[in-house]
Formats: C-alpha cells, structure tokens, sequence
C-alpha cells in the first residue's frame, strides 16, 4: 500500500496541471463571451467553395 | 412617431378587400413592399422595399457572400428586422494616429471595438465575422452576441476607416466604443477573478473530498492522519482565496451594523475552518474541511450564476433606446465634415445635423435655417411646431421639416427626457422585495442568536455535539430566496418588458396588474394608427395608379388628405421604381378649392382630385372609412380613395391573447356606434360602449374594481385617474407619465398582453420561490437542531437550494430561446 505515497502526489500534480489549463483559459479570455459561440457553432460549414474573392484568407474561414 | 415614418417612405400598403393583392416581402430585409399588385410573389422574384436595401443586396451578392440569405431563412431573429441604410457619416477619423493610440487595443494596436446596431439575426453574425471579404486590410472581425460588440483585427496596412466604412456599407452602423477602458478593465478583471476561484474552490474541493472518502471508508492510524493533514493543506486556497468576497462583504456590514445574508455564511467559515485546524493540531479526526470546502465552492457558483443574470439583465436596453437615437451625425468645427457618433458622447457646444424625419437626440438650440419639429412625443401637440434660429428642441421629438443644425445644450441623461427616465428608473422597490428584504434581516439574526443560544446552552448534549449541530444550522439556513431571488426575479422582469419598450413607473404595478381583471380598452391610437390615412386605392379597370398626378396635384396642400394621398403615392411610386427620381408631370392651372378639391391640367387633360361619393357606387366602404375620394381625368374616375383610421394590424390578435388573460374586455371609444361596432367586430372584443364621454368613462372605471384601461394619456386622463392599472399609449411622455401607471413607447396593444403575461409570471416565480425556500428552511432547520444532518450535508444542501430557487424564477420569467443581448436594439 506504501504505493499510495507515490500516487497520491502524483495524481495532484496532475489535477493541478488541469487547473493550470483553467487558469490559462480563463486569464486568456476564453470565457469572457459565453453567448456568441452557441451561436456560431449553428452555422453550417460551407461545402468546399471552389474559389475565393480574397486570395490572402486563410482556409476554412 | 419615431417608430412608424422614420424610414424611407415605407408604410404597409392596405388590405384591399378586391382580390389580387398580395404583400411583397423585401428581399434583403424581410419586411413588406408596398404597392404591388397582381400576382404573388415567386421565389426567384427579387424587389427592394428600398433603395438601402437594394444597395446591400448588391454589395452582398457582389462578395459572394449570398450565403447570407440562406442562414437568415434558418434562424430565429432576437430582434425586429430594420431596412438597410448605408451610407451617412464618415468614419477618416478613425485613422487620425491620437485616435488610434487612444483607442486601439490589442497586440501591436491593430484591434478595435465597434458596437453594431442592426444586428437582429445569426446570418448577422456570419455576416460581419466575413468583413474581411469586403474590406482587404481587415484581417479578422469576431462578434460578441451579447453586447453586440465587433473586434475588427487589422492586417499590416489596415485602415479602421474602411473597416467602419465596409460595415456600413453592409447596412449596419458602428459604433466605435469609445468608453472608459479603465472600468472596463476592472469588471472584466472581477469577473476573471470569480471564475478563477470556482476552479481553485473545485480543484481542492474535490481532490479533499477524495481523501475524506478513504477516511469515512476506514482509514486508520497513520494514512488517516497523514490524509487529515493533506486536507488541511488543500483546504489553505479555500480559506484564504476562494472565502475572501464573503469576508469582505461580512466585514462591511458589520461595520455598517445591517446583517446581510453573507454573516452567517463567512461566521460559518471562520468558526468552522478555526476549529478544524485546532482539531488536527490537537489530533483528533473531527474535522470540516470537506464540508466547508464544498460549502464554498458550491456556493460562490451560485452566486456567480445570480450576478451574471444580473448583468444581462441590467445590460438589456431600456425603454431610453425606443425613444432617443442611439446616434447623432455630428459636424467637426473644423471643416464640418459629418459623421456619426453615440448619442450621449456629445457634449455641450457641439453642432449636430438632423435630417428630415430623424429623431432629435439633444436637447440644444436651433443654429441657422428654420423648419418644424414635431413635439407631439414630449407635449403632446399634435400639428408640427415651427422652429428657428435660437428655438429650443427637444430630446425625443421628430424633425418634421428640412435639415436642422443644431447645437447641443445636453445630451444623454441629462436631456428632458432622460432626467425623466432616469426618475423613473429610481423609483421605489417593489413591496415584495422590500418585505422580503426585512424578512431576511430578521431571519438572519434569529437563525444566528439560535445558533449561538444552542451551542453555548448545550442541553445536555456534549460540547462537541452541540457544536456540530450549531455550525449544521449556520450552515443550511438559506434566506436567499428571499434576499437575492426576489430582488433578482424583479430585475428580470424589468428586463423582460424595458427591452419591448413598456416604461412602468413603479414595481408595484406589476404585482397590481397580476392581480387586474377586467380590461378597457380605447379605440383611437390604441386599437386604430390614429391618424389619417389611405385605406384602399382602387384602380378602375385597366388605368394606370396615377400616384404622380396624385402627388402633383397635392403638392403645398394642407388638408388633411393630402397629406395621406402624398404619403401613400409616394410608397406607390418607390414600389415601382426605387429610389429614382419620380418623373412628376407638369402642371397647368393647378388650383384649389377648400372643402371640395384639387385640380388642374397635365398633358392636356383636366385632372381633378375630390370626393366621390355619388349613387355609381356599388358597395358599401367600411364603417371606419370616413371620405371617399375619387381621382378624375376628364370627368372620368379613374381611381377611387379611401381614407380613414385604419385598424392595426397586430390588434385582433393581441386582443384574442388578452381575452384569456382578462376575465372581461371591453371597448370603449368617444367615436361614434359604427365605427365603434366595426372595429370590435373586426378586433374580436365581445363588449363595446360607443360614443362616451370623458367623464362616463371615468365613472365607468370607477365603479369597476381591479381594472385597467389602455388609453391615450392626454384624452382619458380621468378615467386612468380611477383605474387599478392605467396604460398610455405612446402620446405625450410627460403627460401621460402624470397620469398614467405604464407608458408604452411603441405603438399598438400587443406590449400589454406581453406585459400582463410578465406580471403574472413574476408574481408565480416569486410565490414558488417562497414556498420551496419556505419549506426547505423549515425541514432543514428541524433536520439541523434534532442533529439528524451533519455539517457536511448541511454544506451540500443550503446551495443547492439556493440554486434549485434561482432556477425555478429565471426558468418562469424569462422567454426561452433567442439571444438577450446587453445593447441597443432599436426599432427602426
């Protein structure tokens, strides 16, 4: 069971490097606009567009 | 006013009772095109109800970006659909290197805020997120919903000016966002903060919570203590981090000597985690640090999730954004070029532009040349006044004649209209959220002074027992129902009917008319449009709509039916051909004659314009049709008018919605017994009283209680005077807000069946809130006090119910589905 004293540390690191990724997220702005993406992810893809109009615009956007 | 006419030449084209005529839609914005006849509309069939629109739909096609109106047809809108119109101000300054240092934000600078008005739908948002496609330079646009704020990111050589310009040139109008960042900055930081703690608060909750599960499953001896000192550990960023806002606002009121629900929750928090530490210094396994660590992180959810609907709702415009302009066209003082600016940034001195039909958004001072204002939303008069150099004008009141310079005296909350909007706006609490505020107070300090009572009296239990069973009772009791929910489903309310423009003077209306019975409603301005206007214009077999000659011959004229005929041609001729310049004919002789007519000669034919009432007519008008007028070429009609008070489109249906929400609904008009039978046969009111005066209204209301009549503020002031509930309908602001209880900023009956419906959806919230808090409170306390739940359940359960309440109210007040957004939307 002596194992516990190595796991236990070890699964605390890992959950506090999950809260690090929170951290990340929130101080980065991720959820300062929690209304707009349950809108955008409504919009269909667009099928694959033969051209474009503005050459310099990155794909998929 | 502002409401109906502020757009080009743009007004419902009748319902003939003749077959053959059908409703255009427009194809850019959806809303009705007037004037067309024959046949219906097909689907590849392209037509405009203006020139704006015109002008989007080909800059919109001309991109490729059609898409567009395919995610338009799919998608609910959140807000009333508007006719485009580009094109206005300027936007070069946006490029003057001071501006940008002020006010770009972002790496490198390259990003700015614009608040778009306009936006109504998620194409919207598709729409302006492909900017780039419009405006090279543009690298990326991204929108917020919510406050309906575009972050335009520009590319190298990037331009805000044309950034601002392209949006313009989509039919919206930008704002650039010009507010204190340093606020700002600071609500966002709080915000961040918050959401910062719930993940520490979640993070060491759980991770002691997994430890304490060893403990309760039988851990022994050392792995027990070492597992009580972990938590310990963990439990540190809860005390000292997460806890800190309830510290803080305990603190606070104990120095302004009020309890405030957050006493007992920190008392919970300091007495607990103190004798927790005590407890495992001094060995023993009796400790809270689960309980208390999931009390908190529970907890400051809950309110994060009462706070934010808060902000949204306090975000939500107002009644304010129905009746001032959210933006002026102001003239630089150096070389008088124009453009747009918010509303409420001008300030005293600056010179506005207000084109003819605008709605004047300052109060300030005529400059220059003279023309006439209409007043008629602020003092009720309804013929336009005549203003000149050095007149005053008014906030909220329409440019009826030319262009108008004026210079600004106030702008925003300070205008006259503003100041009486904002007395509004502070008006006293309802008595339910007062009442209940006191109740938690008292609630408050009994559960506290019992607590302390039952631990220090003990009763024979031990000390350890009763100290359990004081902190379980500290912990579980939740007054929040009754001092967040209330207050909470209030402003929610408020919300709800503010963004649909209804303006009530006090809280206490609305629980009034959740209780009112028996409705009243008048019939001129409320059920009907209340002015003079076209009804039908009846072509005679194969001739053509003659609306130039209708509008030539009218010209200068000042009867009352000119003015309709001149509206109603100039939609028909927009119909036809956009915004081109009507080929108007030339005149010979043109003469008037007061009472009977116009008439004079076009291309050699005598026209005239007068009535045509005569025995060649062969069906009966419609009894609210007051003048038939016929258009004669050479003594032949060619075209038969029909004028008169026209019903509102949305008054059947919002009466059938009322009928089941009024025990009675009844008609009551000073018009006279056709009219009166006509429109409540056509509106569906079972009862009508006809040809009353003033005063028999009033006694009529009088004698009937738990009433409400909906009425124009001016006319019926005596009879709103005995009403339970008086409604005004638009009319005079001051006038009616003397009067009345509700002021309605838009026009027709539809606001007060949504505001009843309101009424009683608060008044059914707040009942369910009190009643499950009422309960739990109860149970929970016995639960507490005989020592069947211990602390740790007590932590779960107080947020839960805290939580459970908040939903059960925000569940029943709001409307599900579409998007509320914080801004201004505004009815074009």
């Amino acid at each position: 069971m002596e194992v516990i004293w190595m796991l236990l540390p070890i699964a605390i690191l890992v959950a506090a490097g999950f809260l690090a990724a929170y951290f990340w997220a929130v101080k980065s702005g991720q959820f300062d606009d929690t209304v707009t993406p349950a809108h955008r992810i409504l919009i269909e893809d667009e099928p694959e567009a033969p051209s474009k109009t503005n050459q310099e615009r990155k794909d998929g956007r | 006013m502002t409401l109906d006419t502020a757009a080009p030449a743009f007004s419902v084209s009748a319902m003939s009772s003749g077959p053959g005529s059908h409703v255009w839609s427009c194809t850019h914005c959806g809303l009705p095109v007037p004037g067309r006849r024959d046949h219906e509309q097909g689907a590849g069939d392209i037509d405009f109800c203006c020139e704006g629109c015109r002008a989007v739909h080909a800059i919109i096609t001309g991109c490729s970006l059609e898409r567009y109106y395919a995610i338009k047809k799919d998608s609910a809108s959140f807000a009333p659909a508007s006719a485009a119109s580009p094109g206005g101000a300027r936007y070069g300054y946006l490029d003057d290197p001071t501006v940008r240092e002020k006010y770009a934000c972002g790496p490198g600078g390259r990003s700015m805020d614009f608040f778009i008005e306009g936006v109504h739908c998620v194409a919207c948002l598709w729409l302006l997120e492909r900017l780039g496609t419009l405006v090279p330079g543009v690298e990326s646009a991204r929108m917020d919903l919510g406050t309906r704020v575009l972050r335009v990111t520009l590319a190298a050589n990037g331009s805000f000016a044309a950034a601002a310009e392209g949006v313009d040139r989509l039919g919206y109008k930008p704002h650039p966002v010009f507010e204190d960042r340093q606020t700002a900055r600071l609500q966002k930081g709080e915000d961040r903060r918050d959401l910062l703690r719930i993940g520490v608060a979640a993070f060491c909750t759980m991770n002691i919570m997994i430890l304490f599960v060893s403990i309760y499953g039988g851990a022994q001896g050392g792995t027990e203590k070492a597992f009580l000192w972990l938590s310990g550990l963990l439990y540190l960023p809860v005390a000292a981090f997460c806890a800190w806002p309830f510290y803080r606002s305990a603190w606070s009121s104990l120095r302004a000597r009020q309890l405030h629900i957050d006493l007992p929750v920190a008392a919970a928090m300091i007495i607990g985690s103190t004798a927790s530490y005590v407890r495992l210094f001094r060995g023993s396994d009796d400790v809270y640090f689960d309980s208390i660590a999931s009390f908190i992180f529970l907890l400051i959810s809950v309110r994060f999730m009462v706070r934010a609907v808060h902000h949204k709702a306090a975000s939500r415009g107002g009644v304010g954004e129905f009746l001032i302009p959210a933006s002026a066209l102001a003239e630089s003082p150096a070389d008088g070029s124009v453009r747009a600016v918010p509303a409420d940034r001008l300030a005293a001195g600056d010179m506005v532009r207000i084109p003819h039909g605008e709605t004047i958004p300052v109060d300030g001072e005529v400059v220059g040349a003279s023309g006439f204002a209409d007043v008629h939303m602020l003092s009720g008069e309804s013929e336009p006044v005549p203003v000149s150099d050095g007149s005053a004008v008014y906030a909220g009141t329409v440019n009826a004649g030319p262009e108008l310079r004026v210079r600004v005296s106030v702008s925003g909350a300070r205008t006259r209209i503003g100041r009486l909007l904002r007395g509004i706006a502070s008006a006293p609490k309802a008595p339910v959220v007062l009442a209940s505020d006191s109740a938690a107070k008292i609630y408050i300090g009994a559960v506290m002074a019992a607590s302390a009572g039952l631990f220090f009296w003990g009763g024979g239990l031990g000390l350890q027992e009763s100290f359990d069973r004081a902190l379980a009772m500290i912990i579980i009791a939740c007054p929040c129902a009754l001092a967040l929910v209330t207050p909470l489903a209030y402003r929610l309310a408020a919300a709800e009917y503010g963004s649909q423009g209804v303006l009530v003077k006090s809280p206490e209306t609305l629980e009034k008319l959740a209780k009112a019975e028996h409705l009243f409603l008048d019939k001129t301005g409320t059920l009907t449009h209340g002015k003079f206007e076209v009804i039908e214009w009846d072509i005679v077999e194969g001739g053509l709509d003659l609306a130039e000659v209708a509008l030539v011959l009218e010209e200068g004229s000042v009867h009352p039916a000119a003015f309709a005929l001149r509206d109603h041609a100039r939609s028909l001729i927009t119909a036809r051909c956009g915004a081109c310049q009507p080929d108007l004919p030339q005149v010979v002789d043109r003469r008037e004659t007061l009472g009977t007519g116009v008439s004079g000669t076009i291309g050699g034919d005598l026209y005239e314009i007068r009535s045509a009432a005569g025995p060649d007519r062969n069906e009966v008008p419609g009894p609210w049709v007051r003048t038939e007028i016929g258009i004669f070429k050479d003594l032949t009609l060619m075209v038969r008018v029909r004028l008169g008070d026209r019903l509102r489109a949305d008054s059947a249906s919002a009466v059938s919605r009322l009928k089941k929400q009024f025990r009675s609904v009844e008609l009551i008009t000073g018009d006279i017994e056709p009219s009166a039978a006509a429109a409540a046969e056509r509106t569906g009111i079972p009862h009508y009283r006809a040809a009353m005066s003033p005063e028999a209204k009033r006694d009529l209301i009088a004698s009937t209680p738990l009433s409400v009549i909906v009425g124009d503020g001016a006319n019926d002031a005596a009879a709103m005077s005995k009403a339970w509930v008086s409604v005004a309908v638009q009319g005079s602001i001051e006038v009616s807000l003397q009067c009345a209880d509700v002021y309605l900023a838009v026009p027709g009956v539809a606001p007060v069946a949504e505001l009843t419906a309101i009424a009683r959806r608060t008044a059914a919230a707040v009942r369910w809130a009190l009643g499950i808090s009422f309960f739990y409170n109860v149970v929970g306390m016995w639960l507490a006090l005989s020592g069947k739940v211990d602390p740790l359940v007590a932590a779960v359960a107080m947020p839960v119910s805290s939580a459970t309440v908040l939903a059960v109210c925000y569940g029943m007040i709001r409307r599900p589905g579409a998007v509320r957004g914080g801004g201004r939307a505004r009815w074009k």
